[in-house]
């Protein structure tokens, strides 16, 4: 008889509390985000996710989104995929089953976006992925793909057309990882560098997580190429180029925007001093300094330019959720993103049918351990293949 | 360029039959697969990674101090994780040790995170050149440190008193203890070489590439491969195997294809076990 007594008030009281509870509690929106922080690709996708945490918290200050006559919190969640792509898939499914995310910002590695494209492709939910570069992304017609960064493509027909026309350099040799953006850039490369009249004399790719080079580089160095370019991140590209210099390989080195941070730097030595790297962005702006110094209070170490990406992206996600007035019609917040017209801290963002921005492309030197500009390369005009 | 890429293979080789020494000795003694034994070895690049880089200690007496922490931590491991499992089933030493290896890449994620670092060592990167070969200074002092670890080790399960028992204990475990063995003190004692030879081949790779938590994971699943290849319990095929592995994934990386370097592992794996199912100096 005590006993359920007992129950009943434990019931009263909590049935008292459910009736008053606030009905106006704060909304929120959630992004779902699939940046990589371990892995393959930690340094990168750690980077754009303090940029776009930067963002998040900017926003969330000035009291949040308004999105249809209703102020929303952002909220993102972030699963890391650790560069592998089953991960990317259970992660994705996540966020669609159980957080219930309308858009995604993410993946970091291109074989976890051609992974995840497919889910939410299927579920028609939009995706912006501030990196990944394999031309595959934006080519296959999908139409809830998007791409803020520069696409292999791109960046092959910056490099390959100052190799060929600044530097003239005949020979090549490519060396990159194995795994679907590198071997994406590995087919553009060869196919712009040999209509330049280039000769591609090796092409070896090395697996995820290597750490000794030295048989792709002795390959390298016997064929003896005016230039070799290393298809690589932080992690990896360091201790390659660092090895090649080891070799004591002559060739002029270029890379991709990945060599030049503190991380680099540090594993590499001076082996990656002189070496071109291709830049998706031009020289700093007055948006982007003050925003450098935001980004410094906030993680004290210097913003770099994936940071700036992930700052811009989410950005761009969050105009493109208050255009479209909802977040739960994902194909209004798709067309919305397609409509992008946006002035980013590190250009104006507007995006082709296919999914992919309009970038600007820059070569950048290693000198002194310092990046400088040395000159743009209009990739829009002439392309030796079509883009 | 051939002779530079046997050279580069007999590098990786020796760095390999370390690790994969210690982890045979284990089983064959003991008949533990302590498959956290890559851990051990992480363990032991952070340990020389913190005393060059922090205490700015002579890279060699930072190796030393590696090998003895880590030989300490094996210590620690037997007592405290597979002692108390000893007369049980033997999968479970194998459970245990997975789970001490989730535990021990985890807490260094923790502790240290994901960034890759290096120890910055000048000298490492010197080259010698020998002709058309070119070689780091630390290669060498890897190749050397290797060659003398494996005599040492000969001549202490040759010579040593401790050597004899862990032979005994390998041949016969109840012989062994008929005549009088100390299980206890054989048992601690290879771990503590085990351990200690990880430490000593985490320091070397450290020293020559980068160090991180997930490092050891890649070095175990070919030390694993290695051993059973190599024939359980074989230090002889555990040397061989290195050397046979290291060469075969630089050889066929440069000659037959890149990509498939880290299936070389495997693809041998499973010739040798189709001819002789123990391995190439097994005997189980």
């Amino acid at each position: 008889m005590r006993r359920g007594w007992l129950v009943f008030v434990v019931m009263v009281g909590v049935l008292f509390f459910a009736l008053n509870a606030p009905s106006e509690a704060q909304k929120v929106v959630k992004i779902g985000g699939l940046l990589t922080t371990s892995g393959a690709a930690a340094h990168l996708g750690k980077i754009c996710l303090n940029g776009a945490n930067l963002a998040v918290e900017e926003i969330n200050a000035k009291g949040g989104l308004t999105i249809g006559g209703e102020k929303y919190k952002v909220e993102l969640i972030n699963y890391d995929d650790k560069c592998v792509a089953k991960d990317a898939v259970s992660a994705t499914e996540r966020l669609l089953k159980q957080d219930k995310v309308p858009v995604i910002l993410g993946t970091i590695c291109s074989h976890c976006m051609l992974a995840a494209m497919e889910i939410t492709e299927k579920e028609k939910i939009p995706i912006l992925t501030p990196i990944a570069s394999s031309v595959k992304i934006t080519s296959m017609g999908y139409k809830y793909v998007f791409r803020n960064w520069s696409n292999a493509a791109i960046q092959a027909e910056t490099v390959t057309r100052f190799a060929a026309e600044d530097l003239k350099l005949k020979t090549a040799a490519y060396i990159g990882r194995n795994d679907a953006w590198s071997r994406s850039a590995a087919d553009e490369f060869k196919k712009r560098w040999e209509k330049r009249g280039g000769k591609l004399l090796v092409t070896e790719f090395y697996e995820l997580g290597a750490t000794d080079f030295y048989p792709q580089l002795t390959k390298a160095k016997n064929a003896n190429p005016d230039l070799i370019y290393f298809c690589s991140l932080s992690e990896d590209g360091a201790l390659a180029i660092k090895q090649a210099k080891e070799l004591g390989i002559k060739a002029q080195i270029m890379g991709t925007d990945e060599m030049n941070n503190e991380q680099f730097f540090k594993v590499s030595g001076n082996a990656i001093e002189g070496a071109y790297i291709y830049w998706t962005e031009g020289p700093k702006k007055q948006k982007g300094m003050e925003y450098e110094q935001r980004y410094k209070k906030k993680y004290g170490v210097d913003s770099i330019n994936i940071d700036k990406g992930g700052y811009d992206s989410l950005n761009i996600i969050a105009n493109a959720l208050i255009k479209a007035g909802t977040v739960t019609d994902t194909t209004k917040i798709r067309d919305a993103l397609a409509k992008t017209d946006y002035e980013g801290i590190r250009q104006k963002y507007t995006f082709s049918d296919n999914g992919q921005a309009k970038v600007e492309m820059w070569i950048v030197k290693i000198e002194n351990m310092k990046p400088k500009f040395i000159k743009p390369i209009n990739v829009y005009h002439n392309p030796i293949e079509p883009l | 360029m051939f002779i530079q890429q046997v050279v580069n293979g007999i590098v990786l080789g020796s760095t390999y039959g370390l690790i994969a020494i210690g982890l045979t000795i284990i089983f064959g003694i003991l008949n533990i697969i302590n498959l956290a034994h890559g851990e051990i070895y992480m363990l032991g690049a952070f340990v020389a990674y913190f005393l060059v880089t922090l205490l700015e200690v002579n890279f060699f007496v930072a190796l030393l101090a590696a090998t003895l922490a880590m030989a300490v931590v094996g210590v620690v491991v037997e007592r405290v994780v597979f002692r108390p499992l000893r007369d049980k089933e033997e999968i479970n030493y194998f459970i245990v040790s997975v789970g001490l290896l989730i535990f021990l890449e985890n807490g260094a994620l923790l502790l240290w995170g994901t960034d890759p670092r290096s120890m910055g060592l000048t000298y490492a990167s010197e080259t010698v050149k020998m002709g058309e070969v070119i070689v780091t200074v630390q290669r060498l002092y890897t190749v050397a440190i290797a060659v003398l670890v494996i005599v040492g080790l000969h001549f202490f399960i040759k010579h040593t008193r401790m050597g004899k028992a862990m032979r005994a204990m390998e041949q016969d475990r109840e012989a062994a203890l008929t005549v009088g063995v100390g299980i206890n003190e054989v048992s601690t004692f290879t771990f503590a070489l085990g351990s200690g030879l990880a430490g000593v081949a985490g320091a070397l790779m450290g020293s020559m590439f980068i160090v991180n938590p997930m490092m050891g994971f890649s070095p175990l699943l070919k030390a694993f491969v290695i051993v059973v290849f190599g024939g359980l319990g074989s230090v002889v095929g555990a040397i061989v195997g290195g050397l046979i592995l290291g060469l075969t994934e630089v050889l066929g990386g440069v000659y037959i294809s890149s990509t498939y370097q880290d299936a070389f592992a495997f693809i041998i794996l499973i010739l040798v076990l189709s001819f002789k199912p123990t391995g190439l100096f097994g005997k189980r």
